[in-house]
C-alpha cells in the first residue's frame, strides 16, 4: 500500500512575467517500509517539493495524498492534528527546543497527545535505547554534540510512529563520522522500525543509504534508481554515472 | 506541559529582556504613583490651581498608556519574531495554532503580572519623592502626606488590563493569521530594499528635508509677528509637517550615508567605516519606520523638556513682576488705610509700610509714542525720585539718581525698543511746565504692582510733580511672615465697593478701584502651575526617553548573538579585543546617535521660535539657549545610560562561550 502518492504537483513562484517554476509536474509513490532519496543541484526544488509534502507550503496545482487522505484539501484547523497523527520530521538544523531537555524535547508530541505518562516513559527510554542517546536524556540541547541532537531530532519524529518520516538534508551541519552514525540509525529506522523515510540530499554518499533514489532537474523528475540486491558501493557508484548525466554542478552545497 | 514550558520560557525572556522589564515596571510605577498623587486630598488642597492638577493628570496619564502600549507591542512583536523558528517548531509537531496562541498569551500575562506589585512598590516610592518635591516648591513646613490609595491601585490595575488585553489581541491576531512557512523561512522578511531606486531614495531624501524646513519657517513666522496670536490650525500644520519630515529624512538617510560613504574612496577604506556603514545601514532599513517613531518621541521630549523650563522662567519673572511685595494696594481710598492696616496686623506682624502717590501726566508724552501698543490711556504715570528708590529699596534694588533737569522711564521689556529708538521723549515738557530731559529707559525689575494695567512709569525728581494732579494713593506693606493664600482671599472682601453695574440679566455687580496683590496668592498660583507643567512635562519625557531607550537597548542588543560568530571570527584573525570593542562602541554609538541628530536640530528651531512667545516674560531674550542646553544635557544623560547598558550588555553576549549566547537558557 502506498504511503505517499504525488499527482501532477506543481509549485510556482512569482508573478506573471517574473515565475520560477519550482516543481513543474511531479508524480511519484512511496511505498509502506522504503526508504527514498530525493537528489538534485542546489535549486532543483528538492526544500519547495519537501515543503509542500510537509504541509508547511502549499501547491499551486496537483494533489498529494498521504495515507488515503488528500493533503491538499485539509483545512487548516485540521492540519496540526494531521501532521502530529502522520508525519515526522528530521531537518537540517535540528530544531530542537532549548528550554526543553532532551528528554521533554523527545516526548513533546507524545504530552500534547495526553499519552500515559508511564506509557510516555517506556516509549522515551525505548527509542532512546535503541538510538543511544539514554545517557543524555536529562542534559539539554546546548549540552550535547551535533550528532546527539541530530539523533534526538530523529528519536523526536519517530516516537509518534509516523506513517512518513521526512527529512531535508539530514547530515548537512555534522562531520563525516556523525554523518555515517546518523545514516546509519536511519537505515536501522527503516529496516528494523518499519518506518518509511523520505529524505532530501545533495550528497552522494547519503543517498546510497536508501534503497530508492529520485533524481530531479528543474522541478522535475529526471531518473530514478533502485538499489536492489546491489551492495551499497555499487549503489554508490550507479548513482555518481546518473549525476554524471544529469550534468551540472552536483557537488555544490545545496 | 504549556505552563510548564511558559514559566521556562518567562524566566529565559526575563534575562533577555531585562531592560524592557525595567522600563515597563518604570511606566507603570508612573501611571501609579500619579494615580496616587491626584487622589491624594492633601496635595490638591495645596491650592485652588491643584484642583486641575487631577484631570491634567489622568488625560496625561492616557496619552502615556497609549505609549506604553505601543512598547509593549513592539516588544512582544519582536519576541515573536525572534522565536518565529522555535513557534514553526510547534506547529510541525503537531502543535495547534491556538494552543500556541495560549501559551504566548500565558507567558506575556506572567511577564506582565511579574511587574505589577514590583510597580506599586516603585510607583507608591516614587509617589513619596515627589511628595518631597512638591514640599520643596509650596515651601511648606511640613511634608505633604501621600496615602496608599486602593483606587489607585484598582485604576492602575484597569490600565494594566487595558493594555495586555489590546495587545495581546492583537498578538493572537498576528499568530492566527501567520503562516507556518513564514514562521520557518522568512525570519528576515522584513530586510526587504525599500528604494529600489536611488533617485527615488534622493529625492525623498530632499522633499522630506524640505518638509521640515518648510515647517520651521512656518513655524517662525507664526510666533515671531508681535502682538497677533498664533494660530492653532497652522501650529497644527507644523507639527505634522515636521512629523512627515522626521518620519521621511530619517528612512532615507541612513542610505543616503552609505552611498557618500561608498562613492568616496577615501572615506570608504579608512578605519572600520565601511563596515559600520553597512551594518549601520541594513540595520536602519529593517527598522525605519520604528526609527523614524523613536526620532519622532525625541523630538517631542527635547520640546517638553524646553516647554517646561520656559513655563517655570516665566512664572519666576511673573512672579516678580506682578508681586514683589508681600503685600501690595493700589488705587486705594486714603480714608481706608487705616482699616487695611488693622486687618493686616490680625494676621501678620507689620515690618514696614509705605503709602506714595502717583501723579498724572496728562500731556501723554510716552502713551502718544507708544500708541495702539500700550492701549488707551488718559494720562500717564508719575512717581516722585523720593517714592521710586523707597521703591526699589523694598524690593531689594538699589537706589537711583537724577538730576534736576532729568527724568527717567521704568517700563516693561516689551516697550524697550520703541522707547529707545523715539526721539520724541528725548526731551518732554509736563502740565506744570516743567522740561525734563530723558536719563535712561529702564526695563529690568519692573512690576505691576506699581500700578495696574500701565507697563511704563515715569519717574521726576521731586520737585518736578509740583502742580501735578495727585492720580491715585497706594499702600505697600512688608510683612515679616510669608502671606498666603487664604488671606488674600478674605482680604479682597474688605475691599468697599466703588461702582456698581447692573447686568443684563438683572444681577448687579460690584467692583472696587483699588486693586490688592497679595504674594503668597499669585506664589501659590503659579507654584500649582509650575507643579503641573513641570510634573506633566517631566513626566511625559521620561516615559519617551525610556520607551526610546528601551526599543533601541533591544534591538541592538537582540544583534549580539548575529555578531558573536563574527567577532569570534575576527579575534581569532588576531583582532585585538580592544580594538573589537572599539568597533562594537562605534556601531552601538551610531545607533544610538543617529535617531536624535534631526531631532536635536528641529527642537531646537522649535524652541527658538517659541522664544518669540515667551521671551518678555523672561529675564532676557537669549536665556533660552541656556535652557535648551540643560535640558539636552539632561536628556542625554538617560539616554547615554541606556546606551552604555545596551554597550555592555552586548559585550558579554559576545564573550559569552557558553551555548547560544544571549538567547540561551
Ligand atoms: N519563497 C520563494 N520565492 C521565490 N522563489 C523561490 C522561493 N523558494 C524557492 N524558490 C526558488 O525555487 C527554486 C527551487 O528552490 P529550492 O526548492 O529551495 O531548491 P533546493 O532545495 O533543491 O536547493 C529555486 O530557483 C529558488 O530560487
Ligand atoms: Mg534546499
Amino acid at each position: 500500500m502506498s504511503v505517499l502518492k504525488l499527482e501532477n504537483v506543481k509549485k510556482y513562484y512569482g508573478v506573471k512575467n517574473n515565475i520560477t517554476k519550482a516543481v513543474d509536474g511531479i508524480s511519484f509513490q512511496v511505498d509502506e517500509g522504503e526508504f527514498v532519496a530525493i537528489m538534485g543541484a542546489s535549486g532543483s526544488g528538492k526544500t519547495t517539493l519537501l515543503n509542500c509534502i510537509s504541509t508547511i507550503d502549499n501547491v499551486t496545482s496537483g494533489h498529494i495524498y498521504v495515507g488515503r487522505e488528500d493533503i491538499t484539501e485539509i483545512k487548516e484547523d485540521d492540519m496540526a492534528d494531521f501532521r502530529r497523527e502522520n508525519l515526522g520530521f528530521i531537518f537540517q538544523d535540528f530544531n530542537l527546543l532549548d528550554t526543553l531537555s532532551i528528554e521533554e524535547n523527545i516526548s513533546l508530541s507524545l504530552i500534547i497527545n495526553h499519552t500515559d505518562v508511564n506509557e510516555m516513559d517506556k516509549r522515551v527510554l525505548d527509542i532512546a535505547s535503541k538510538l543511544g542517546i539514554s545517557d543524555v536524556l536529562k542534559k539539554f540541547p546546548y549540552e550535547v554534540s551535533g550528532g546527539q541532537k541530530q539523533r534526538c531530532a530523529c528519536a523526536r519524529a519517530l516516537i509518534t510512529h509516523p506513517k512518513l518520516i521526512l527529512a531535508d538534508e539530514p547530515t548537512g551541519a555534522l562531520d563525516s563520522k556523525s554523518s555515517r552514525m546518523l545514516l546509519e540509525t536511519m537505515r536501522d529506522m527503516n529496516e528494523h522500525l518499519g518506518a518509511t523515510i523520505l529524505m532530501v540530499t545533495h550528497d552522494t554518499f547519503s543517498a546510497s543509504f536508501c534503497k530508492r533514489v529520485l533524481f530531479l532537474k528543474d522541478g522535475k523528475i529526471f531518473n530514478e534508481i533502485l538499489r536492489g540486491d546491489k551492495s551499497r558501493k555499487e549503489f554508490f557508484d550507479e548513482i555518481i554515472d546518473v549525476l554524471t548525466l544529469l550534468g551540472g554542478d552536483t557537488e555544490n552545497v545545496r | 506541559m504549556l505552563g510548564k514550558l511558559a514559566v521556562r520560557n518567562v524566566k529565559r525572556s526575563a534575562k533577555d529582556y531585562v531592560i524592557y522589564f525595567i522600563t515597563v515596571v518604570l511606566a507603570f510605577s508612573f501611571l501609579f504613583a500619579f494615580n496616587l498623587l491626584g487622589s491624594s486630598s492633601e496635595v490638591l488642597e495645596l491650592s485652588d490651581v491643584m484642583n486641575n492638577f487631577a484631570i491634567v493628570m489622568h488625560v496625561v496619564n492616557i496619552f502615556i498608556l497609549f505609549v506604553v502600549c505601543f512598547l509593549i507591542n513592539y516588544t512582544i512583536k519582536f519576541m515573536f519574531s525572534k522565536r518565529s523558528l522555535e513557534f514553526g517548531t510547534y506547529l510541525l509537531l503537531g502543535i495547534k495554532k491556538k494552543q500556541i496562541s495560549n501559551l504566548f498569551t500565558l507567558e506575556n500575562v506572567l511577564l506582565g503580572l511579574l511587574t505589577l506589585p514590583l510597580a506599586i512598590f516603585v510607583g507608591y516610592i516614587l509617589s513619596l519623592l515627589m511628595s518631597f518635591i512638591i514640599t520643596g516648591l509650596f515651601e511648606l513646613e511640613s511634608i505633604v502626606h501621600i496615602t496608599f490609595s486602593i483606587e489607585a491601585v484598582l485604576l492602575l490595575f484597569v490600565y494594566f488590563a487595558f493594555i495586555y488585553v489590546f495587545v495581546l489581541f492583537l498578538a493572537r491576531r498576528r499568530i492566527r493569521k501567520v503562516k507556518i512557512y513564514d514562521l520557518l523561512y522568512l525570519e528576515k522578511k522584513n530586510e526587504e530594499k525599500q528604494f529600489r531606486k536611488n533617485k527615488v531614495r534622493n529625492v525623498s531624501f530632499f522633499v522630506s528635508l524640505g518638509l521640515g524646513i518648510l515647517a520651521m519657517a512656518l513655524f517662525f513666522q507664526e510666533f515671531h509677528r508681535l502682538g497677533v496670536d498664533p494660530s492653532m490650525a497652522t501650529v497644527l500644520f507644523c507639527i505634522v509637517l515636521i512629523i512627515f519630515s522626521i518620519y521621511g529624512v530619517v528612512i532615507t538617510l541612513a542610505d543616503f550615508l552609505l552611498k557618500v560613504v561608498l562613492k568616496n574612496k577615501k572615506l570608504k577604506y579608512q578605519k572600520d567605516y565601511l563596515f559600520l556603514a553597512r551594518t549601520f545601514s541594513s540595520k536602519v532599513k529593517t527598522m525605519s519606520f520604528t526609527l523614524g517613531t523613536i526620532s519622532v518621541l525625541i523630538t517631542f521630549t527635547l520640546i517638553a523638556l524646553n516647554l517646561s523650563s520656559l513655563f517655570k522662567a516665566m512664572f519666576d519673572y511673573q512672579l516678580e513682576l506682578s508681586a514683589p511685595y508681600d503685600i501690595s494696594v493700589t488705587e486705594i481710598d486714603e480714608n481706608e488705610i487705616p482699616l487695611y492696616l488693622d486687618f493686616i496686623k490680625e494676621h501678620y506682624t507689620i515690618e514696614e509700610e509705605f503709602v506714595y502717590h502717583g501723579y498724572t501726566e496728562s500731556n501723554r508724552n510716552v502713551s502718544k509714542v507708544l500708541g495702539e501698543l500700550g492701549g488707551w490711556r488718559e494720562y500717564d504715570q508719575v512717581v516722585k525720585l523720593s517714592d521710586y528708590n523707597k521703591l526699589l529699596e523694598l524690593k531689594g534694588d538699589k537706589p537711583l539718581q537724577l538730576e534736576q533737569d532729568e527724568y527717567l522711564i521704568h517700563a516693561t521689556r516689551e516697550f524697550e525698543d520703541i522707547l529707545t529708538n523715539t526721539s520724541s521723549i528725548q526731551e518732554i515738557i509736563l502740565p506744570n511746565d516743567e522740561v525734563l530731559k530723558l536719563k535712561d529707559v529702564v526695563t529690568d525689575g519692573y512690576t505691576y504692582a506699581w500700578g495696574t494695567g500701565y507697563g511704563f512709569l515715569l519717574v521726576v525728581p521731586d520737585d518736578a510733580v509740583e502742580g501735578l494732579a495727585v492720580e491715585s494713593t497706594n499702600l505697600i506693606v512688608d510683612t515679616k511672615e510669608e502671606t498666603t493664600e487664604e488671606f488674600a482671599k478674605v482680604f479682597e472682601r474688605l475691599l468697599v465697593p466703588d461702582i456698581c453695574e447692573e447686568e443684563d440679566d438683572g444681577y448687579t455687580v460690584c467692583y472696587s478701584l483699588a486693586n490688592v496683590t497679595v504674594r503668597g496668592n499669585v506664589e501659590a498660583t503659579n507654584n500649582g502651575f509650575i507643579t503641573i507643567v513641570s510634573f506633566v512635562c517631566f513626566y511625559i519625557a521620561f516615559i519617551f526617553i525610556s520607551v526610546v531607550g528601551t526599543i533601541l537597548a533591544i534591538q541592538g542588543l537582540s544583534d549580539s548573538s548575529k555578531y558573536k560568530y563574527r567577532y569570534q571570527v575576527l579575534s581569532k584573525l588576531g583582532v585585538k579585543e580592544s580594538e573589537l570593542d572599539k568597533t562594537i562602541f562605534r556601531q552601538l554609538f551610531v545607533f544610538f546617535l543617529f535617531p536624535v541628530i534631526y531631532p536635536i536640530i528641529i527642537s531646537f528651531f522649535t524652541v527658538f521660535s517659541l522664544n518669540h512667545l515667551f521671551q518678555f516674560v523672561l529675564t532676557t531674550d537669549t536665556v533660552y539657549i541656556l535652557y535648551y542646553f540643560i535640558n539636552l544635557f539632561v536628556f542625554l544623560l538617560i539616554y547615554i545610560i541606556y546606551f552604555l547598558t545596551t554597550y555592555f550588555g552586548f559585550k558579554r553576549n559576545i564573550g559569552d562561550s557558553q551555548g547560544g549566547g544571549f538567547f540561551a537558557r
